[in-house]
Order: structure tokens, then C-alpha cells, then sequence
């Protein structure tokens, strides 16, 4: 019997090999097997996942064996292109194989979220502290400016949508996009909808030579996800259940010098903290009501963000029943999510429930299998970035109440002193009517599966029909609350929020279906060939309904039939279709040469109709060094491997990019727009964009070196990559003159360079009888340049917010940040208003950096006492900048800590001078300054609308060094579960996002934090985020 | 395996070919009513001194301290270009092959309007190498003098057409500028020449002379309506732009307020059209008197800073491109000029302002007649009745039309400008001050900055000109 050491339970499908013969076996599902062994022969037991064990016999016919779990020997087999298994040896690119211990580790919500940090090349971050918020991950750097940097995910062979709710939702008052600043709302993205706990391995393929197969959509990479699905044997049942609660990790930290008031004067309406410097005196504060006024000590609340976020919490449970028989297997599984966030009420909460069956049969040499998965999404988010006319967003009005004010004293927000018409300032809302009377919904019901046949019609060949479906039904409802002060109350000059509401329908669907004819040949003993010739089709439909009204006239009610308004309402569809073929060949010499060649032509429905075809071969080798020169096998070295490969991926356009077309009547006016009809009038307008009837489709083309390196019995492997990565031709709306009566025209232009090193130390220091220390370090670099930019163009802008604006530039790494500066002499120095001292702005823009990690870092630590196990990990990323609106709104107010620079007393900037203009009203010269920054202007200083160049304070160091997780399991001995019946059982105390360590000029936001959509134009930064969290939980898995 | 793929014709939006001239019209004429009506209101009405930026907020200091920068208001240049100009290149394009002279003149009327306001703001622009989309994307900007006069050919060559021919359209609705009558486009067409001309005056003084004498011994007819865009509704999105962005859209609609300088011309004239033009403060404590701010003091600590007289925004405001009073006014100059002394040019003028009192429902008869407050100084130089025919126009355009009144003090050099600081007890009340914060060393703007963004996108953008140097026309 061959058992697992850690659990006592029997471990089928082991092979066992009489080691120097080709005599073979495999265990059964009790993890018995036998075999017919000469004398003194040695056995060898490999499985995957376990450390292979070599037993030289002794004169007992029976030879029990337990196996050790043995994390670095995973990716042995692992799944490639279109869910095709191999051995890791035999592939000449670098594939990160993830386990799904280390997925469920910390029972994320999203299978992304237990990664961060221990995949060398991959950026996986979270878009923010809500529960449910859309991951990002990131492969070897951003390539394309369409937009999607994304990898593909392939579940079970299959491709899933992976769209993010929050582009598709256009909100009330002003539709919002990703890179909106207005509103924005994230409900997570599709990749998040998959239960971690029904994955059985993940397989992370970074290069094209590795991901072309897939076509089109795999130039970011691909993450292939195999699930669970039943083994032969015993039914299992497998019960898995956390509870984890939640605080906030990342919250700005405030000046404690100057409290309530302006231009360094006490003012009891205001909402920032310019005031006089605090004194502890008991002052009034707010606005009198019935000739009462309260009162309060003027000191710094330093508490302020600790009173006011709640503990969130988190309970995911899952079970699943799986079983069958030699021909037959089964699964169902059942998990339920249920959180609810650190923000007061239930307006961030996040509920998921989902189920998967899957089942397969055999009949002869058919095998059928079907997968079916429901998952069903009800969540709630807090809307993020600037407010609208129709009510405010949290997080901007929780920044603007000055630092000497309790929030969490505000709760009460129907409490006459805080309600609507006499809350303390005009200028904001009290955050607790926000997140009270404001609120939106999401629901998804999505269906994904597929059903498969193969056949094996000899032993030399094979044929496999797979369909996959994914069809996502997504509502949201989203409101604001009427906030209007009554006239004659202390609040009447504020402007009214007239509320809205908006109803938006989103579906889409997506059909894939491949025919697979898979070939091998043993041509000698020596060569070895097999392969297959495929064919694709897919289709992608997408139908927005989206339905906004504004105004509304009953409290409370939010339909779209409350307003004295018409519904603005406006649809949106698409379609594309694909139709692909390929074939794929691998050679392989004596197991220690391997050589793949693939090649595979694709058809877009959304090219030009005569030249939609697009060919792109690729190619790898792996050489296996210390099998093909055994003698270079020793005590130091225990396997060595060189890796070669070269692949291209295609990528077509979006759909409708071909032509020109008309729009519907809409003029933007700066603020607001005029939208069609009017008054009884409608009308179309020439869109602004030209299409492209000569579009190609894009091209990636990568080369990979890499070498998988093991020394000292396996205990310490070094695994290093270095690729080179140019996207040419991308298709892409440029922005062009006006002149030409357009704004952009969709062209195929420009190239972007990605060149980078991924490098995985995986070390065992020490492996003992009972204790045991495993050791994982990761590190990538990459650097970006873009090569080239359309004729004439020196840059593109990929985002902008309030003047600070995110660029691609000719020569320089994609995504530079660029802003106002202050204008300057010849010889540099600063030129300021003679009449208030503060500096002139300079004509030009400059850049102030780019978004760019320099380099990003992992450590994972694994220590093992009997069965006991301790993990924890860290997430170091170095260099890039970020925009923050944060920054920026937290200076304005003078809440900012270097908003108190030299005690806010009068100050000069240095070296500045005044312009002498002539009557021309050109500069004749310049004269030494002598106008220092009065106690008046100081807030005006820090204000970018009087002092355009200080947005450079805005722009932040977006480098950190998180503690990502850190976990204490203990796997209960064979011999106490199986009293209660269970065949194995766990628990574990784990905490995620303990700690995090910024530089020093990020007082404000948490780096990782975006609003802007989780692709380049995310990188830009965040307006009006949220705090990010630390959670600490408690799990238990049970097997019966 | 073709068919399965031809999907790729978008089902939300028509392909262009389909648009037809009344179908597009609406929507050109309200990007140029959107930008005229919205930020260059602003822009204009700061800068005519007819509003200054509150000491309260902060939304508008950039205009009123003249801290503009090339990255200012490329969005205006963009819409004007892409969402105006294209759209009548379109219908000018389309309705010449149907032969439609109804949409062709329209459009050819507006297109010229738009450039000419584009001409003023940025003296050289697009145009002789604009509209070609692929065929030229970076189109060499033209000297203002060469557009001006490209823009009154392609108006005379509009107003040759046979507008008998069956093949023209006849819309009421959808002309949402003139209700579909040919006559007063004819006649917006004239005005608009007649104004080009006067524009150019003092820089081509016979070309300009020459033209209008044609115009009057054409015997052709100016505008006596109204030329604006009017359909406007009180629900959000349909409504006067300048409402829109500033009272609905932005989250304090209390940074226009009023200037001591137009406020205090009101004032002294006891003009009716203050409370039309300003709201009374209302907030608290409770006033008795209008309260205005020096132009250009919003860091001023005053304690009466908050009461300061906000604009008075509507909702269903017109936005004028030339109303019925600016008709007169120019046909008052015009006369003046070709005519000295002539009485129709007093009683022109006399039309204009009572016209422009009647725009905001009030009577002006008085203020003209004898010995009135604005009556016509017929004895006097042709400077002083220069001053006065430009000052009520001055006067006339507070709202969304104040960008003509900056163009026009830059032109002739009224109202005048003070030399001391409406704070001053010599201040003459109506004389333009340089704003208290301004930061260009007491010069006053003449144009504005070339885009930015364009000149990311277009090698031929001209070097860049500051903000103070003068526009072609613009020489005395």
C-alpha cells in the first residue's frame, strides 16, 4: 500500500517502476498495487506532488510505502495549451505551476488572491479592500494600449470571460468608464466568479511560444485552471469552512497641528483644517440650531478612520461530494460566500454562491465528460472617485472634515445638528448619509461548462470534440438620495443633490468549440512524435441596456418612474466571431530532447473581410543536460534543464472598427453635455473617430531563454527566465488633429517592447525526520520601451485626471506621468506672482516619472514540525509612480502632514524671482522675490488650482513591502479522524495583508488601490479610493 | 466560413453614409451653441468683465487671473473642429450633391460662424487643409486674414443658389436655429459678413470698406431675429449650456459673480437690466444693496465676500450666435462709417438698444430718447459714437454671448480701460480694470494659447504666441 505521510490515507494512481526496466505499475484506488520484481531489484514510487521514493528490496513481498507532499515537484506534469498534459521536463518555456494548497491557503474569495507575490513575472494585486474587488494580474509587463493586458483563463480547456463589471456600468448622471474619475464602482471581474477550493492546479504559461495555440486572446498570457472532478474509489466527501474578520490596513495619516478653519482663522463651517493651531480649548463647533451651538476641545482626533471603519467579515464554505468508478466519476460541490466589508452598513458586501457538477463516462475507447457551473454574485460596492449632481461618494466626503472632528461623532446623521441643512460645512456631506441613503446592487446569475467526447480510435491516434458555454445575466441597480437643505437653514447655499437612479442589464455570451485529432508515433526507441491538428470556432455576443433617470420627487423610492425627468436611455451591443485551426508537433529524442513546433491561422470576423487571416508559428526546445550527459548527475547537481523558445500570438480588433459611423447626438460641454433629443429634436453627429478598412491584426512576437537548475538532491532549485517581447501593429484609436474634423482614427501602429528576467529560488534548508523548512524567493524585472508611435505623433495619452495626464512617449517605457511645473528661468529658477508669491505655472507640461516597477519580489517560508505547518510571505515591489487623488484632496483641506511646513508661518519660495513685463507684455526680466506666502494663500499654495505645479505632490512612490499572508495548520493524525469517520482533517489560523511599509512621501493611499479599472490605464493611480484591509481568520478542511 | 463571419456591422450606430443633412444638423449647430454657450461664455464673460470668479470657490480663477496655459480649453478647440465644423463639412458635402441649397447655405452659414469665432480666439486655425479626415491629418493652420476671406467667398457662393428648386428641404423643427427660412439665413449671412468686415476694419480698412459698400448697394437684408439656438428644455441634459455646466453640473453653481465693472456701469445708469443680469443676494446676513467684487479679487477676505450678486443663469436662456440687437448695432457702425452723420445710423442705434433691452423684457425707449442715459451722441466724433455703439453692445451680451463683446473691446478699445483699480475712488464706473490677480504684469489677453493636445498630434501647430500678443485684426 502506498500511503501519504502527513495523512495516512492511501494515494491511487502512483506509478511504481522497477528501476533500469520498463516494467511498470500503478496503485489502485486504496493505493494498493502489486508487481513482479527480480530479486533485489529497487523499486521506484513517483506521483506528482510527492517526492519520488526509490526502495531497493529486502526479502518481503509486501513493500509499504508513504510518500511525501513535496510542493517543488508539482509542476512535473503540467497542463499546457488546450488542457493537454505534459511532463515540465519536456517544455522549452517557463510554466509556473500552482498548487491548490497554496491557493486555499488563506481562503481567498478570488483564487488570484492567495498568489501575490510567489509567481516570478506575474503582478497580481487587488483592486481594493472591498470584498469581492476585481484582481489584476499582470504577465511580464503591459504590451498592449487597447486596453487588455489581461491574461486569458482557461478553465478545464475552456476560455471564460473575464470582463470587469465595473466598464460595462454606466452610472447615474454621466456615463462611467474604467478610467472614469466620476463615480466609479467595482463589483469585481469574471475571473473571481471560480470557487478556489474546486481548482485542482493552475498553470500559469507567461510566453507566446507557450499560449499561442489559444490564439488570439492569449498575448497576456494565460492562467489554465484544471477543477476537481472525481476519482475512482470511495466516495469523498470534503467540507471546507472559514470565518474571517477584517480591518482597515491603509488609511491616510493626517497632520495633528492645525485644526477647523481657513486662511489660518477659526471657521466653524469649513471643511478643511486651515485653521489656528490646536490649543485644546473647548470651542463651538457646527452650525446653532435653535440659537444652541455644541461645543468641543479643538485637539487633533487621531482615531478618526479606527472609529469610523467597522470590522468586516467573511464566511466561506464549501462542500463537495465526489466518487465513481474505473469508467464512471463524478463531483458536486456547493460553496457560499458572505462578506461584508469594513465600511459601516452592509454598502460594501459581497454574497457568492456556486455549484459545480461535473461528471464523465466511459464507453469502449469514448469518454464523455460534462461540467456544469452556476455561480450566482449579489454584491453591494461603495462608489469611489468624484461625487455627481445626483448625490456624493464616500471616501471624498470623509477627506474633507477636518482633523479635529470625531467622524464616527456623526453617525447619528438625521441628528438635527448633522443632518442635511445644518451639518457643519456646506461644502461637503456628512459621510454617514452617503453611505446610508446611497446605494447600488449588482446581481449576476452566470452559467459556464462544457461538454467533451474522445475517442481513441487506435492506439496511435485519438479524437476529442469539446463545447464550452459562458453566459452571464448581470443587473445592477445603483441610487442617490436626495440631499437638499431647506431654505433659510444654515446649508441653504449648498447646492442640492437631486438624486438618481439608474437600471442597468448586461449580458453576454460566449460559445467556443474546438475539434482535436491527436497523433502520437514511437518512431524508434530512440524518436519519439506526436501532435495534433486542431480547429476553432468562437463567438462572443455582448448586449447593454443601460437606463438612467435624475431628480427625483419621492424620498426614499428609487424607480424610474420618480422624476419630473425623462429616462436617458441608451443600448449597446456586439459580436465577433473567430474561427481558428492549428496543429502542434512534439518531437522528442532518448527523454532528454525535446523539440515543439506549432503553428495556427485564424479568421476575425472583426478584420477587414478580405484580409482577416492571420498566421503565427512558434517553437521550443527543451534539453534535458544531466539526462543526456548522466555523468554530470552527482551529489551537487540533480537535474539540470535548458530552455529555447519562440512563439508569436495574434490579435485581431474590437468589433465595428472597420467602418465610419454616426452617433447619437451628444456635445460635451466641459461640464455636462447636451444630449438628443431636445426639446422635440433629435439628431446623429459624424463620429469623432474614423474606422479602419485596412486594419491587420496585431502581432506579438516573444523568445525565451530560460534554465531549470536542482542541486543537492533536489534541495535547492533555481528556475530563471529571460524574455524578449515586441507588440507591433497594435490596433488602437490614436488620437489625431482636429483639424481633420476627427479626434482619432483606429489605426495599426507602434511597437512596444517588453525584456525582463524572472527568476524562482525554491531551497529546502532543512529537511528533517520532523522538521522541515522550505524556502521559495522570486524575483522579476522588466523594462518596457515604446519603440514606436505613428507618423507625427510624439505621444499618446492613455488617461488623464485634473491635469496630470498618463502618456506613451517615443523612446521612453510605456505609461510616463506627466503634469504641470512651475515656470522657470533660463537658469532654473522659479518665477512667482509678484502679488501673492506663488509660483507661475509653465506653458509645457514636463514628466515627473513613469508608472514602472523597477523590480518586484517574493518570499515564501514554509517551516513543518510533524503537523504542525507555519507559512508566510512577502510581497516586495520597488519603484513606479501613481497618481492620487487622495493626496490631492487631503492638501487642499489641509489635512496633509506636509501642509504644515514650517508651522504654516509666511514663507518665500526659495529661489523664486518676479517676471518685469514690458507694455508688449513680454519678459524684459526678472527681479528677486521678495513676496512671501502669506498665512491667506498658504491653503492656495497647496491648491493645484492656484499652484498648478503642486501636482507633482500628488504623484506618488508607488513602492511596497507587504506581508501577504501568514498561516499555522494542523493536519490532524490519521488516527484521531478516523474516529469521528473523516479520512483526513485540518485547521488553520491564517491572516492576509498583515502589514505594509511605504515610503515615506505616501501618507495617503495604499498602493495597490485603484479606481481606474484593473488594465494600463489602472496603473495610473487612483481618484477617491478606498482604504485597503487586513484580515485574520480561522479554517477548517474535513475529508470523510 | 466568409458569411459566418461577416457580423461586423454595429447595430447600435448607422453607418455615415446613411446620415442625411437633418439628421446631423441638430447636432452640429449644438456643439457650436454647446461651446459658444458654455466654457467661452465663461471665458468671454470674465474677460468682457461682465462676471469674475467668486471668493468663495475656485472653479474659474485660471480665466480670471489669466493663468491660461496651452493645455486650457482643448477640449472647446476639439468639439468646435470635430463635433461642429466636421458636421457641416458633411452637410455642406451632402446637400451639394442632392442639390438641397436649404441645408447647403445653413451650413455653410454656421461653419462660417464657428471659424470665425475660432479665427478670433486663436488668430491662425485649420482651414484650407481641414476636414479631409485621412486624407490630410495634420492640415497646415492659415493666416486669419486668408480664412476670413475663404469663409465670405463660400458664404457668396451659398447665397448664388437656386433656393426654388424643388430639390431643397423645407424643415421647420430641426432647423433649430431659424425655423427653416431661407430668407433670414440669407440674412444671418449677410450680418455675418457685415461683421467680418467691421472685425477687419482697422487692419484692411479699404477690403473691409469695399464690402460693406456692396453689401449696402446690393441692397441686402440684415437680421431683424434673433440667429440662436433656442430649443431648450428645464430637464437636465437640455437645457441652456451654460446652465447646464455651470448651475447644474458643477457642485456649487455660485462661482460667477457679479464685477464691480459691469455692476457698477448698471449702477450709475440706473439701468433696469441689473436685476436681470444678477441675482440679489440672498444668502445671509441679510442685504439691502447690490453687492459686487473688484474683477479679479477672489482672494480678497472682505466679509461681505459671500453676498456677492451671483449670475443669473436660465435654464431656457437663448444662445445667441447674432441676435436681433448685435444686428443692429453692426448696421449702426456700418452706417457710421460708409455714411458719417447719417440719421438711419442713429436711429439703427436706437433700434439695437431698445432691442437689446427687449431681449431681457425690459423697455429701453426712455434711455435712447433725449437726453436718456444712453442716448446717441449725433453731434459728436465718429470715436465717441464708436464708444458708445460698442459699450451697449458691451452691455448687451451678459450671458452667453459675452465672447463678442471681448472681441470687440480688443477691436476698438471699449469700454475703456481704467487706470486705476475699481477700488479706487477716481474708478469711472464701465472702464475695465486689470484684475487683481492677474499674472500677465497688467497686459490684457488678445487670444488664446495654441492646443496643446493638437500640437501633440499635428507638426504644422505655429510656434507657440503668449496670451497677451494681439490677433491679426487686433491693431489698435
Amino acid at each position: 500500500t502506498v500511503t501519504d505521510k502527513l495523512d495516512g490515507g492511501p494515494i491511487p494512481g502512483v506509478s511504481i517502476l522497477v528501476k533500469g526496466s520498463s516494467i511498470g505499475a500503478q496503485t489502485n484506488a486504496e493505493g494498493k498495487y502489486s508487481i513482479a520484481v527480480p530479486q533485489g531489484g529497487t523499486l521506484v514510487f513517483k506521483f506528482v506532488g510527492y517526492s519520488s521514493k526509490e526502495i531497493t528490496l529486502g526479502s518481503s513481498n509486501t513493500v509499504n510505502v508513504a510518500l511525501e507532499a513535496d510542493s517543488k515537484q508539482l509542476g512535473e506534469v503540467v497542463v499546457t495549451a488546450l488542457g493537454i498534459s505534459r511532463e515540465k521536463k519536456a517544455l522549452g518555456y517557463s510554466a509556473s505551476s500552482i498548487s491548490k494548497e497554496d491557493i486555499t491557503k488563506t481562503s481567498p474569495v478570488s483564487m488570484m488572491d492567495g498568489l501575490q507575490g510567489k509567481v516570478a513575472g506575474a503582478e497580481i494585486s487587488s483592486q481594493s479592500g472591498s470584498p469581492g474587488a476585481s484582481s489584476k494580474v499582470i504577465l511580464r509587463g503591459y504590451a498592449s494600449l487597447t486596453g487588455n493586458n489581461q491574461p486569458l483563463y482557461v478553465v478545464d480547456g475552456v476560455p471564460i470571460s473575464n470582463s470587469a463589471s465595473t466598464n460595462a456600468l454606466g452610472v447615474a448622471a454621466g456615463a462611467s468608464t474604467g478610467t472614469s474619475i466620476s463615480r466609479t464602482t467595482d463589483f469585481g471581474n469574471g475571473s473571481n466568479d471560480i470557487n478556489p477550493s474546486d481548482i485542482e492546479s493552475m498553470t500559469i504559461l507567461k510566453g507566446a511560444a507557450a499560449t499561442s495555440l489559444y490564439g488570439s486572446r492569449a498575448a497576456s498570457g494565460v492562467i489554465v485552471i484544471t477543477t476537481k472532478s472525481g476519482k475512482a474509489g470511495k466516495t469523498k466527501v470534503d467540507f471546507t469552512t472559514s470565518s474571517t474578520f477584517s480591518n482597515a490596513l491603509f488609511t491616510p495619516t493626517l497632520q495633528s497641528r492645525n485644526g477647523q478653519g481657513w486662511s489660518g482663522a477659526f471657521d466653524s463651517h469649513e471643511n478643511g483644517s486651515w485653521g489656528p493651531a490646536l490649543d485644546g480649548v473647548n470651542r463651538p463647533w457646527g452650525n446653532a440650531v435653535n440659537g444652541e451651538q455644541l461645543s468641543k476641545p479643538y485637539v487633533a482626533n487621531t482615531n478618526r478612520f479606527k472609529d469610523f471603519y467597522t470590522t468586516g467579515n467573511e464566511f466561506n464554505n464549501t462542500i463537495a461530494i465526489s466518487g465513481g468508478t474505473e469508467k464512471n466519476s463524478f463531483y458536486l460541490s456547493y460553496g457560499n460566500i458572505a462578506s461584508d466589508g469594513i465600511v459601516p452598513t452592509d454598502a460594501d458586501s459581497y454574497k457568492r454562491n456556486t455549484i459545480a457538477l461535473r461528471g464523465s463516462t466511459m464507453l469502449g475507447g469514448l469518454k464523455a465528460s460534462a461540467s456544469l457551473n452556476y455561480v450566482n454574485r449579489n454584491a453591494k460596492a461603495v462608489s469611489t472617485g468624484q461625487g455627481t449632481t445626483t448625490g456624493a461618494t464616500l471616501f471624498q466626503e470623509l477627506i474633507q472634515t477636518p482633523v479635529d472632528i470625531n467622524i464616527s461623532s456623526l453617525e447619528d446623521y438625521k441628528n438635527v445638528y448633522y443632518n442635511v441643512d445644518n451639518y457643519f460645512t456646506p461644502y461637503a456631506q456628512n459621510p454617514y448619509f452617503t453611505v446610508n441613503e446611497n446605494g447600488n446592487n449588482f446581481k449576476s446569475d452566470r452559467f459556464y461548462g462544457n461538454t467533451a467526447l474522445d475517442y481513441k480510435f487506435a492506439n496511435w491516434i485519438s479524437a476529442s470534440w469539446k463545447l464550452g458555454v459562458d453566459i452571464t445575466n448581470g443587473r445592477l441597480k445603483d441610487w442617490q438620495a436626495v440631499a437638499a437643505p431647506k431654505a433659510g437653514t444654515p446649508n441653504a447655499s449648498k447646492k442640492a443633490l437631486v438624486g438618481g437612479v439608474q437600471e442597468n442589464s448586461n449580458y453576454s455570451a460566449e460559445l467556443n468549440t474546438d475539434f482535436i485529432v491527436n497523433l502520437e508515433k514511437k518512431i524508434n526507441s530512440d524518436f519519439t512524435i506526436n501532435g495534433l491538428v486542431g480547429i476553432n470556432v468562437n463567438q462572443r455576443d455582448n448586449r447593454i441596456v443601460n437606463t438612467r433617470v435624475e431628480g427625483l420627487i419621492l424620498d426614499g423610492f428609487y424607480d424610474l418612474s420618480n422624476s419630473a425627468n425623462s429616462p436617458n436611455s441608451s443600448s449597446f451591443y456586439s459580436k465577433r466571431r473567430l474561427v481558428g485551426t492549428y496543429a502542434q508537433a512534439n518531437l522528442s529524442y532518448k527523454d532528454y530532447l525535446y523539440l515543439t513546433l506549432n503553428a495556427r491561422n485564424d479568421w476575425s470576423s472583426t478584420l477587414p473581410k478580405d484580409q482577416n487571416s492571420f498566421f503565427y508559428p512558434g517553437a521550443n526546445l527543451g534539453f534535458v543536460v544531466t539526462d543526456a550527459f548522466k555523468s554530470l548527475q552527482n551529489s551537487t547537481i540533480s537535474f539540470a534543464k535548458l530552455r529555447a523558445s519562440i512563439g508569436k500570438t495574434g490579435n485581431d480588433a474590437q468589433p465595428y472598427s472597420v467602418a465610419n459611423y454616426l452617433t447619437a447626438g451628444n456635445v460635451g460641454l466641459g461640464f455636462g453635455n447636451l444630449v438628443f433629443p431636445m426639446n422635440g429634436v433629435g439628431s446623429f453627429e459624424v463620429s469623432n473617430q474614423i474606422g479602419n478598412p485596412q486594419l491587420r491584426p496585431e502581432l506579438t512576437t516573444e523568445w525565451e531563454l530560460g534554465a531549470d537548475l536542482r542541486f543537492f538532491n533536489n534541495r535547492v532549485g533555481i528556475d530563471v527566465a529571460y524574455y524578449d517581447k515586441t507588440t507591433k501593429d497594435q490596433i488602437l484609436a490614436v488620437p489625431i488633429s482636429a483639424g481633420s474634423g476627427y479626434t482619432s482614427r483606429i489605426t495599426n501602429f507602434g511597437k512596444i517592447q517588453n525584456k525582463g528576467v524572472e527568476l524562482a529560488l525554491n531551497i529546502t534548508p532543512i529537511k528533517g525526520q520532523h522538521f522541515g523548512w522550505d524556502l521559495t524567493y522570486t524575483y522579476s524585472k522588466n523594462n518596457n520601451k515604446v519603440l514606436e508611435l505613428p507618423n507625427s505623433l510624439t505621444e499618446v495619452q492613455l488617461n488623464t485626471a485634473y491635469g496630470v495626464d498618463l502618456v506613451a512617449m517615443v523612446g521612453q517605457p510605456l505609461g510616463l506621468i506627466k503634469g504641470h511645473a512651475a515656470k522657470t528661468t533660463p537658469d532654473g529658477r522659479v518665477i512667482v506672482n509678484a502679488s501673492n508669491g506663488l509660483p507661475l505655472v509653465a506653458q509645457d507640461k514636463v514628466v515627473y516619472g513613469d508608472i514602472n516597477r523597477k523590480f518586484s519580489m517574493g518570499l515564501v517560508n514554509k517551516f513543518t514540525y510533524d503537523n504542525w505547518a507555519l507559512g508566510f510571505s512577502f510581497d516586495f515591489r520597488k519603484g513606479g509612480l501613481m497618481y492620487s487623488y487622495t493626496s490631492r484632496l487631503n492638501y487642499f483641506v489641509g489635512n496633509a502632514v506636509n501642509t504644515t511646513l514650517n508651522d504654516r508661518k509666511p514663507f518665500l519660495v526659495p529661489n523664486s524671482v518676479n517676471e518685469v513685463i514690458g507694455s508688449d507684455g513680454k519678459v524684459t526680466g526678472y527681479v528677486e522675490n521678495t513676496t512671501a506666502i502669506g498665512m491667506a494663500s498658504i491653503a492656495d499654495y497647496f491648491n493645484q488650482t492656484n499652484n498648478n505645479s503642486m501636482s507633482r505632490e500628488f504623484v506618488l512612490d508607488k513602492s511596497f513591502i507587504k506581508m501577504r499572508d501568514l498561516s499555522l495548520t494542523y493536519t490532524f493524525p490519521k488516527s484521531m479522524v478516523s474516529k469521528i469517520a473523516a479520512s483526513n482533517a485540518s485547521v488553520s489560523v491564517f491572516g492576509r495583508n498583515l502589514f505594509v511599509w511605504v515610503p515615506k512621501e505616501n501618507s495617503f493611499i495604499d498602493p495597490e488601490v485603484s479606481t481606474f479599472s484593473n488594465d494600463l490605464s489602472g496603473e495610473f493611480g487612483e481618484f477617491g479610493g478606498g482604504p485597503s484591509v487586513r484580515s485574520f481568520g480561522v479554517s477548517l478542511k474535513v475529508g470523510f | 466560413c466568409q458569411d459566418f463571419l461577416d457580423v461586423n456591422k454595429d447595430p447600435s450606430n448607422p453607418e455615415v453614409s446613411e446620415g442625411q443633412p437633418v439628421s446631423i444638423f441638430p447636432a452640429a449647430v449644438a456643439s457650436t451653441g454647446g461651446t459658444i454657450g458654455a466654457q467661452y461664455a465663461i471665458l468671454g464673460g470674465i474677460w468682457s468683465q461682465h462676471w469674475t470668479q467668486a471668493a468663495t470657490s475656485n472653479q474659474f480663477k485660471d480665466i480670471d487671473s489669466y493663468n491660461l496655459t496651452a493645455s486650457s480649453l482643448n477640449n472647446q478647440f476639439d468639439e468646435m473642429y470635430a463635433g461642429a465644423l466636421n458636421d457641416y463639412q458633411f452637410i455642406i458635402k451632402k446637400s451639394e450633391a442632392s442639390q438641397d441649397w436649404f441645408y447647403f447655405l445653413a451650413a455653410t452659414v454656421m461653419k462660417a460662424y464657428t471659424l470665425q469665432v475660432m479665427v478670433d480666439l486663436y488668430d491662425k486655425v485649420p482651414y484650407s487643409q481641414a476636414f479631409q479626415g485621412l486624407d490630410n491629418l495634420t492640415p497646415a493652420y492659415d493666416d486669419g486674414d486668408k480664412v476670413y476671406a475663404g469663409l465670405i467667398a463660400e458664404i457668396d457662393n451659398a447665397l448664388q443658389k437656386d433656393f426654388t428648386a424643388a430639390s431643397n428641404s423645407t424643415p421647420a423643427g430641426p432647423d433649430i436655429v431659424l425655423s427653416g427660412s431661407v430668407d433670414n439665413w440669407k440674412r444671418f449671412a449677410n450680418t455675418l459678413k457685415l461683421k467680418m468686415y467691421l472685425r477687419m476694419i482697422n487692419v484692411k480698412p479699404a477690403e473691409a470698406l469695399a464690402g460693406i459698400n456692396k453689401l449696402y448697394t446690393d441692397k441686402v437684408n440684415f437680421l431683424e431675429v434673433d440667429a440662436a439656438m433656442k430649443n431648450f428644455q428645464d430637464s437636465p441634459d437640455k437645457s441652456n449650456p451654460l446652465f447646464e455646466f455651470n448651475n447644474r453640473r458643477l457642485n456649487t453653481s455660485l462661482n460667477l459673480r457679479a464685477s464691480k465693472t459691469m455692476m457698477s456701469w448698471l449702477q450709475a445708469n440706473n439701468d433696469p437690466r441689473l436685476s436681470v443680469y444678477y441675482k440679489f443676494p440672498s444668502t445671509k446676513p441679510a442685504t439691502t444693496t447690490w453687492i459686487p467684487l473688484d474683477q479679479g479679487n477672489f482672494n480678497t477676505t472682505q466679509a461681505d465676500r459671500t453676498n456677492v450678486s451671483v449670475a443669473n443663469i436660465l435654464p431656457l436662456a437663448p444662445v445667441y450666435f447674432i441676435s436681433a440687437s448685435e444686428s443692429f448695432f453692426l448696421q449702426a457702425e456700418a452706417l457710421e462709417r460708409i455714411t458719417p452723420n447719417a440719421p438711419a445710423a442713429k436711429s439703427m442705434y436706437d433700434k439695437a438698444v431698445v432691442a437689446a433691452f427687449a431681449q431681457n423684457s425690459v423697455d429701453g425707449t426712455s434711455f435712447v430718447a433725449a437726453g436718456g442715459k444712453y442716448a446717441y451722441p449725433a453731434a459728436g466724433t465718429f470715436e465717441q459714437k464708436l464708444e458708445s455703439i460698442i459699450t451697449q453692445k458691451w452691455a448687451s451680451m451678459v450671458g452667453s454671448h459675452a465672447l463678442e463683446a471681448y472681441f470687440e473691446k480688443n477691436r476698438t478699445g471699449y469700454p475703456v480701460t481704467s487706470s486705476v483699480y475699481s477700488d479706487n475712488a477716481a474708478y469711472v464706473p464701465g472702464q475695465l480694470v486689470y484684475p487683481k490677480e492677474g499674472i500677465t504684469g497688467g497686459v490684457f489677453p488678445r487670444r488664446l494659447i495654441f492646443s496643446d493636445r493638437d500640437r501633440q498630434r499635428n507638426p504644422n501647430v505655429p510656434a507657440m504666441v503668449p496670451l497677451t500678443t494681439k490677433v491679426w485684426w487686433d491693431v489698435k
